[in-house]
């Protein structure tokens, strides 16, 4: 018999591998991250390349999900926007951690006036709706990648300090954080042995929700017109250039749309799976 | 998770099996309206969409008829001077839509609104070739008295020109021009264009307005012609064009307009399908005051660029490719003039302004309004400039409609698309819009030489000669100085159900609500 790691860290692993779901998802994800990657080699023309005698083609062996109004390759379009999309969430998603970390654990230890004062101007972004925030700060920042870059950062931000702050207070209260200073741990110690492992695992399970949401946010601003400015294609852009052809040519809406789910979904199986995983109340078999 | 999925795909089931409902109601015509009207005051009014509305309320001394001649309408008859420049207009017995009889006198006081500084109306320009018009709208000449329109009896307009303007009889069918109630103002100054005190003297009157969402109109009872066919029009304000087309699918609507790009494949198959050219130019203009186009040879450069036929194509629409600004249809058409598309022409050109292959060639801004058509054609320019002149910096700005209008007249970027439709069949009207003092010439383009031509074409009364004028003005307007590269002319894709019959839209994009009727016995 196999002995079994006593590491959190590889057990949360080994649960997660054991969900058939988020392990589909995680290839599914995958899958888009390297085509993202790799977009210039695998596509097969140029994203921005018009063709004036092949417009609006339906998907044929030649252009495996058609073209759209100006005869540009859509699967070469979808690829290029993957890169903008993924990119654009992913950043806004790291930043969002480590500046939210940031932000809730100077709250979470200052406490007192300090603690207050972060906290209402949060409470102050948190009343006015999230749309309307990220249209806003788009609208001040300026139109195109630069304003969705700060715009979802901050969104990010917002929710990851609330949690941080909270699991910070919670551990500040913690009895082992109690000895450990008893026995004259440092506050750097404090933080670096105690608290910053701990937010390990929550700030990971934020990661799989923010990078979704910030996909489908981004989505949105480019929807509406506020994201990525062409030539430039987000998988956003897309669809809004698409619904427009839902009655009469309707690839040009479904591929971009299936991309955002898909891609969403995975992400969100995935997330819910390493949640389960890193839940050490989860039961263990 | 099933659940969710199985209501999902439930509710699509539900949505798609409901039953369609075509109630079309008892001669009524509904039709889109892109917008809200931004003002039904027609005196002070500047846009397609309340132009459109107005001329079903109201009427002029003169008006155009489908061919867009010159009939009468509140004047019965008029004398011209044998010099050309005194109008003697005598009106019928007219009455407003609350039976007060129009007057002579409404005509001046139209006028004299229409000129005060005070008001600052755009289209005040339109009567600068009457009589110290311009002088009293900009303020040099006080005494309105002293402007060439009088009123001579209470049947009678007398109107002086400066010099004869050989298309103004079509200055007064424009409903700027139109009479004015000075009751009616001075009672609600603020509320008169609303019901219920708007008044018109028009074929139907305005008995309901819901702002941004309908208005409703009903024949005027007092109108002297014939009593319109259609009992009540209702317009509907729907901004998207594919929403229109919907609706139009769905019979909540009996016509649509401006058929999106996507979906006129499909659309054109319909027997209801009318394509309908119109006299309405789109072009890019250039601030010619911003770098780098203050360089002819780099504004000549990029028109060269361009390949119209593949813009057009990509639309998808019937437009009509072409590199000269007068519209065909009308008088001084010229389709031998502007530059074509000579991609190597171009590059030379680019290398004569200092740019070889586009090499320190600066970031540009080019700005559209945010429809989607503007922003098919923006994308197809930008990769034209990018593949034939390796210019790869050139910036997409969209803007909504009305900043962006606000925009090019503040500080117009260095390239932007702009449309023109005739306001008259007349190439003045679009020639004049590039002169120095035209408040609408976004370009800052000024030239001595053009303005002369301009103003040498309106007084000139003989056609061989004008022909010949604006022929060197547009020469000069698009090959020489290239301030602006034609695109293509507009027209308009509408779809109009078949129990509406004789329902046309006129060259100047308006359509013909009056000459129209509904079918009864063939519909459902």
């Amino acid at each position: 018999m196999k002995r079994l790691s006593q590491n959190p860290w590889m057990r949360a692993l080994r649960k997660l591998k054991r969900d058939r779901r988020s392990m589909v998802s995680l290839a599914m994800i995958s899958l888009v991250a390297l085509s993202a990657v790799f977009a210039p080699l695998i596509s097969p023309y140029d994203p921005n390349g018009q063709d004036p005698s092949s417009l609006v083609r339906s998907p044929s062996s030649q252009y495996v999900f058609g073209t759209d109004s100006l005869g540009r390759d859509l699967l070469s379009r979808v690829l290029a926007g993957s890169r903008v999309s993924m990119s654009v969430a992913l950043v806004t998603a790291l930043s969002g951690v480590v500046l939210g970390c940031l932000y809730g654990a100077v709250s979470g230890i200052c406490g007192g006036i300090v603690d207050m004062l972060l906290m209402r101007i949060l409470d102050l972004l948190y009343t006015i709706p999230t749309l309307l925030l990220m249209i806003f700060l788009n609208v001040l920042v300026g139109r195109g990648i630069k304003g969705i870059l700060v715009a979802l950062s901050l969104e990010s931000l917002c929710t990851v300090a609330r949690l941080v702050r909270g699991q910070v207070m919670q551990l500040l209260n913690a009895e082992y954080i109690t000895a450990a200073r008893a026995l004259g741990a440092s506050s750097m110690s404090l933080w670096f042995r105690h608290l910053l492992p701990n937010l390990v695992a929550p700030m990971i399970v934020a990661l799989t929700f923010l990078i979704p949401s910030n996909i489908m946010y981004e989505a949105f601003l480019s929807f509406v017109g506020l994201g990525v400015q062409p030539p430039l294609s987000s998988w956003g852009t897309l669809s809004n250039e698409g619904w427009r052809g839902l009655m009469s040519h309707p690839h040009l809406i479904l591929f971009p749309g299936a991309a955002i789910f898909v891609t969403m979904l995975a992400f969100n199986f995935l997330g819910d799976g390493v949640s389960d995983a890193l839940n050490p109340k989860g039961v263990v078999s | 998770m099933k659940k969710i999925l199985w209501s999902v795909v439930l509710l699509f089931l539900t949505s798609t099996a409901c039953v369609r409902k075509s109630n079309v109601p008892q001669n009524v015509l509904r039709m889109p309206l892109e917008s809200d009207p931004p003002t039904l005051d027609w005196t002070l009014c500047k846009d397609h969409v309340s132009i459109t509305t107005i001329y079903l309320l109201q009427e002029g001394l003169t008006k155009q008829d489908a061919n867009l001649n010159i009939v009468p309408a509140l004047a019965e008859k008029w004398d011209i001077s044998s010099d050309g420049t005194t109008y003697t207009f005598h009106l019928r017995d007219a009455k407003w839509s609350d039976g007060v009889a129009v007057k002579a006198q409404d005509f001046v006081y139209g006028w004299k609104r229409l000129l005060d500084p005070k008001q600052a109306a755009e289209y005040a320009y339109f009567l600068y070739d009457v009589t110290n018009a311009k002088e009293f709208n900009q303020g040099t000449v006080k005494e309105f008295e002293k402007v060439g329109i009088r009123a001579v009896d209470d049947k009678t307009v007398e109107v002086k020109l400066k010099y004869p303007a050989s298309y103004f009889l079509h200055i007064p069918a424009f409903p700027v021009t139109f009479p004015q109630r000075q009751d009616i103002i001075l009672a609600s100054p603020t509320q008169f264009a609303e019901p219920p005190h708007l008044r018109s003297t028009g074929p139907y009157r305005l008995s309901e307005w819901k702002h941004e969402s309908s208005l409703v109109l009903e024949p005027n009872p007092y109108y002297y012609g014939p009593k319109p066919s259609i009992a009540k029009v209702i317009f509907y304000v729907v901004k998207e064009d594919s929403t229109a087309l919907a609706m139009y699918e769905e019979g909540q609507l009996d016509v649509a307009f401006r058929i999106p790009a996507l979906d006129l494949d499909r659309v054109k198959k319909w027997p209801d399908y009318r394509p309908e050219p119109i006299l309405r130019g789109y072009y890019y203009g250039f601030n010619v005051e911003k770098k780098p186009f203050d360089n002819v040879l780099v504004r000549q450069a990029f028109a060269r660029a361009v390949q119209r036929t593949d813009i057009v194509a990509a639309l998808r629409a019937g437009k009509v490719a072409t590199k000269s600004w007068v519209p065909k249809g009308m008088f001084g058409y010229e389709n031998a003039i502007g530059l074509d598309y000579d991609p190597k022409k171009a590059k030379e050109l680019l290398a004569q302004a200092g740019f070889p292959d586009g090499k320190g060639f600066p970031a540009v801004t080019l700005m559209y309004d945010s429809l989607e058509m503007n922003k098919l054609v923006a994308e197809k320019l930008q990769y034209a400039w990018k593949s034939v002149l390796g210019l790869d910096k050139i910036e997409l700005v969209p803007q909504e409609w009305k900043v962006y209008l606000d925009t090019l007249d503040h500080n117009p970027p260095q390239l932007f698309r702009m449309g023109w439709g005739a306001d008259y069949p007349d190439p003045n009207n679009f020639l004049d819009l590039f002169t120095s003092t035209s408040g609408n010439n976004n370009t800052h383009w000024k030239n001595k030489t053009y303005d002369g031509l301009i103003l040498a074409g309106a007084k000139s009364q003989s056609p061989r000669e004008r022909q010949a004028i604006y022929k060197e003005a547009q020469k000069l307007l698009l090959e020489e100085e290239t301030a602006i590269i034609p695109l293509f002319q507009e027209t308009i894709e509408m779809v109009v159900k078949p129990y509406v019959k004789h329902f046309t839209i006129d060259a100047l994009e308006y359509p013909r609500v009056q000459d129209a009727t509904i079918d009864l016995t063939a519909q459902k």
